[in-house]
């Protein structure tokens, strides 16, 4: 297998049966696609095997890729959906944000947080104890850096919704945050 | 509330939404040259980039935590698919050194990193790949520590997450890094992340503090610095 081959023309040779070249699709992808799901459902058991449904449904599904999105896009579509489903599956209730505040505030009070952590770390558990839907949006545009364009198809919202999302996520943290005594003078 | 002032309060919230995407670097020439239009009259929203700035920090360094994961296996995928794995010759006889890995990664122009850039970016990061998969390991190689085998887990020392500036050459990483002592293990991660050992394991919390804020002050070759949880 030609390992410079690109995941477009990859994706065709496992359209057509081709398992070498799910195998090198997997070996590109399959960390960034673990990490992401990972993220999302909060178990790395569970998220190792949802990665590996993903690229089970690439197989059965590679030959309706119409190559209109990026592999990367794809790919995380699909395990988008996989991830979603799982947590559904699991009958629990999306991470909601008063979950997230009770867990952050349980965690130190304001003036002892910030004496013992800076703001960069303060803001990445704000950024964990965000809802679902806001810390995926979070990832997809800063850790993963997708277009509006690309987050709207991972997601499969209109790109206004991803806007407004990601507008809204960067707001809830501000709330965490100066829950924890740190005003970012924003909004 | 007045018409014109309703628009521009409109304005700015669709300028403060695209702000994320602004900082990625993913929107297209024309949308971003509005912004940054807009930027230069409004200097209270511009700024917001230093707020935009620590949240995509935060969040790379949040999904550091899955960039070491050891490489998963694909006997599963190819159980459940019902074909054997076929090994590819790159997975058969011995295990990847890293370097070699690196340099595969670095050279396939679809790797994550670059497949989800825009095309100047695309570039900025290719010649960088290029520099430092190539270049650097080939003269060098003072750069860079074998880490543990070939499945990008790091050997047992203390490490960081790095992401080199896009100008960063292989002669200022060099420079930089022999005179620090610290050493590439393994990368590009999601992110565009390297993981960089600066020292042993058990190396006190001053010693690591110092070296994070030496990397930190090689703005000229260093753009980003996390430690890792």
């Amino acid at each position: 297998m030609d390992q410079f081959i690109a995941d477009d023309q990859l994706i065709a040779r496992v359209a057509g049966a081709d398992s070498v070249a799910l195998e090198t699709l997997y070996m590109r992808h399959q960390k960034r696609i673990f990490g992401f799901i990972a993220r999302i459902v909060r178990d790395e058991a569970v998220a190792e095997e949802l990665t590996n449904e993903v690229f089970v449904d690439v197989w059965k599904h590679a030959g309706g890729y119409e190559g209109r999105s990026a592999a990367t896009t794809w790919l995380l579509s699909i395990a988008h959906n996989r991830a979603i489903s799982a947590l559904r599956k699991r009958r629990e209730e999306p991470w909601d944000d008063e979950k997230a505040v009770s867990l952050v505030d349980e965690a130190d009070n304001s003036e002892v947080a910030v004496q013992k952590a800076d703001k960069s770390r303060l803001l990445r558990r704000c950024i964990d104890a965000l809802s679902t839907d806001h810390r995926e949006i979070i990832d997809l545009v800063y850790y993963h850096e997708l277009s509006v364009s690309e987050a709207s198809a991972v997601l499969g919202i209109p790109e206004g919704t991803v806007k407004t999302r990601l507008f809204n996520a960067r707001k809830r943290l501000s709330e965490l945050l100066k829950n924890l005594g740190v005003d970012r003078g924003w909004p | 509330m007045n018409e014109a002032t309703k628009r521009e309060e409109t304005r700015r919230e669709e300028i403060e939404k695209m702000l994320p995407f602004y900082v990625t670097g993913r929107l297209d020439h024309a949308d971003a040259q509005e912004i940054g239009d807009y930027l230069k009259h409004h200097p209270d929203v511009a700024n917001q980039l230093d707020l935009v700035h620590a949240e995509r920090d935060s969040a790379v360094a949040a999904n550091a935590i899955y960039a070491n994961r050891a490489v998963h296996n694909f006997d599963r995928v190819a159980a459940m698919i019902g074909r054997p794995a076929a090994r590819p010759a790159r997975a058969t006889g011995r295990r990847l050194d890293w370097t070699d890995r690196i340099k595969q990664l670095f050279a396939m122009p679809s790797s994550p990193a670059l497949g989800l850039l825009g095309a100047a970016a695309a570039i900025v990061i290719l010649l960088q790949a290029a520099a430092i998969g190539t270049l650097v390991v080939a003269h060098y190689p003072g750069i860079f520590t074998g880490a543990s085998g070939g499945n990008g887990a790091v050997d047992a020392g203390t490490t960081v997450f790095v992401r080199f500036a896009d100008d960063a050459t292989t002669a200022t990483i060099a420079d930089a890094f022999s005179g620090l002592g610290v050493r590439i293990v393994d990368g590009p991660r999601g992110g565009r992340l390297f993981t960089v050992r600066i020292g042993p394991k058990n190396m006190g919390e001053g010693e690591r503090a110092r070296l994070i804020a030496a990397l930190k002050a090689r703005s000229d070759v260093v753009a980003f610095v996390t430690q890792m949880s």
